[in-house]
């Protein structure tokens, strides 16, 4: 457990009460003059964001749009790095907030955000959300970040200039239901993005293989088998999620089918497993096929086994 | 009535390393404890687990409650396999009510042998003498605790050295030694250098597998399990 427990209390009321704060969401940013939309995965993200300038007589480049969303939804950034603010065409702007604070129904960036254009667009997976304003002095400190900026909704009449003619917050899920579906992976919505975990990660330290990717960003593809499960991690993690578990169940679920060869170790290795001397028995076979010990199936005979050993100490 | 324990000696010990299972059972023996060893016990399934085939994990962790169901307490001289049968037999045997069961019974009564020592038995001094300078690995997954420290303290004549980067992980678990064998030996590499600037003679540590991974790095340093110490007289 983390030594202050209010984060991850906090970030696990959000994500068990997930329903109740996106209508709630959606009340008060609807209140401040917004709109609310939602949208299954990042692709259909892209095609509302056309249809909203299009419907404006603005064109948007696809291939930009397409590339700003991806960076800062699929891939993970080091929160000081991750770009917030993109421009899609003259008069229409791209948002990615970190968190949107439901009470205030307001959007909350880490670091300075330029004018904003007269079509605001805000971008937001639907785990994202704090309960309150005040929610931001228990989680800010944990991002690494110079400043933040916190917008609400579009210009009113009587207000000065500067703020958007409209404003539009699309919840996405890409995938995030499935999440939360999911005992072991649950956790996963906890995450607030603050690289923590990078920072104490042995191995992305001393290599380019990045173990962590899935965990930062949910339905990213990374190599959950880089890691070794040292726990580093968890102990770091502010929100007390158990990376190494979620670790596990991405390993079994992954999208790449093993090797035949692996598959058939596996199927002898648990026909093997209930039966001690068969087990001893692969091992001494197995030992000896110098490539086929390297898979680490069966522990490598070195000496006189230990219950060998045992019988005859205990005579 | 002498006290008993049962031993999970573990596969690797079992097949590759059986001087720690003699070690720990003699350690456990001498304290007081009739130690019983359940000649059906194979693997507690971690490496099934951790390649992701998750049947055969849970085949081995059905094994694995049967064998040990009655067991008063059990003792595995393993960092690793304590965890991988505390942390995740819970979501191996998840959909399965009895076993999960079983496995909520079974999980307080389990115990890694420094735990078990320091914890349960309530002994720091087993009346070990083993005269070298020894640096300590903590072992990753062993948990957060100093029972082996605490244990290594009271050996007659030993030197306990703490060193720098010692709690890092030295590259021996997961499938990295596997499936990315470069990884693992920079790791193991860049742990080994910090033991051998301690000027330790001996690395001791709460697990066979990550021993078995510095040990050819370290030559001619001597790895050993915290057993096979506190076994000497």
């Amino acid at each position: 457990m983390p030594l202050n427990p209010i984060p991850a209390q906090l970030r696990r009321s959000v994500i068990a009460n997930l329903d109740h704060y996106l209508v709630e969401a959606e009340r008060r940013v609807t209140d401040q003059g917004g709109q609310v939309l939602y949208a299954a995965d990042t692709p259909a993200v892209a095609t509302l964001i056309g249809q909203l300038a299009q419907d404006r007589g603005i064109t948007v480049d696809s291939a930009a749009l397409r590339a700003a969303l991806d960076a800062g939804t699929s891939d993970y950034f080091e929160p000081s790095d991750r770009p917030r603010q993109h421009s899609l065409a003259p008069g229409c702007q791209l948002v990615l907030p970190d968190f949107v604070i439901t009470d205030a129904g307001a959007l909350c960036l880490m670091g300075p955000v330029g004018p904003l254009a007269p079509l605001l667009i805000a971008v937001a997976s639907i785990e994202r959300l704090l309960p309150r304003s005040r929610d931001l002095s228990t989680l800010l400190p944990l991002l690494s970040s110079t400043g933040f900026t916190l917008l609400a909704g579009s210009r009113r009449e009587g207000e000065f200039e500067g703020g958007p003619e409209e404003f539009f917050l699309i919840f996405y899920d890409a995938g995030r239901s499935q999440l939360l579906a999911n005992p072991e992976l649950r956790d996963l919505l906890l995450c607030i993005h603050c690289g923590e975990c990078l920072r104490v990660c042995p191995v992305v330290a001393r290599s380019d293989h990045n173990p962590l990717l899935p965990i930062l960003s949910p339905g990213a593809v990374g190599q959950p088998e880089a890691s070794t499960l040292c726990g580093a991690c968890r102990q770091a993690c502010p929100v007390d999620i158990d990376i190494p578990r979620a670790l596990l169940a991405l390993r079994s679920q992954s999208a790449t089918p093993p090797s035949q060869l692996q598959s058939w170790l596996a199927n002898l290795w648990s026909y093997a497993v209930v039966r001690p001397r068969l087990y001893e028995f692969m091992g001494v076979v197995l030992g000896s096929f110098g490539p086929l010990a390297r898979l680490g199936w069966f522990p490598q005979p070195t000496a006189q086994p230990f219950r060998k050993q045992w019988r005859e100490r205990k005579r | 009535m002498a006290k008993r324990v049962s031993l999970f000696v573990t596969c690797l010990v079992d097949q590759s390393l059986p001087r720690i299972g003699l070690a720990a059972a003699t350690v456990l023996e001498r304290i007081g404890y009739t130690v019983d060893f359940p000649s059906a016990q194979t693997c507690c399934g971690q490496p099934a687990l951790e390649a992701g085939f998750r049947p055969a994990a849970q085949a081995a962790a059905r094994h694995f409650l049967a064998t040990f169901a009655d067991a008063e307490a059990i003792v595995i001289p393993s960092g690793r396999c304590a965890a991988t049968i505390l942390n995740h037999y819970a979501d191996l045997c998840r959909g399965d009510e009895a076993l999960l069961r079983q496995c909520h019974l079974l999980a307080p009564r389990l115990f890694e042998f420094s735990r078990f020592l320091v914890e349960v038995a309530q002994i720091t001094d087993v009346g070990a003498r083993f005269a070298h300078r020894v640096a300590y690995q903590r072992s990753c997954q062993a948990g957060q605790h100093n029972a082996a420290e605490a244990l290594l303290r009271n050996v007659k004549g030993l030197e306990l050295l703490t060193l720098p980067g010692t709690d890092e992980c030295c590259g021996a678990g997961g499938q990295v030694p596997i499936q990315f064998p470069d990884l693992a030996r920079t790791m193991a590499r860049g742990y080994a250098a910090r033991v051998r600037q301690s000027g330790a003679t001996h690395l001791v540590g709460l697990d066979a597998a990550c021993l078995q991974h510095l040990a050819a790095g370290l030559a001619p340093l001597e790895t050993l399990h915290l057993a096979e110490v506190l076994a000497c007289r």
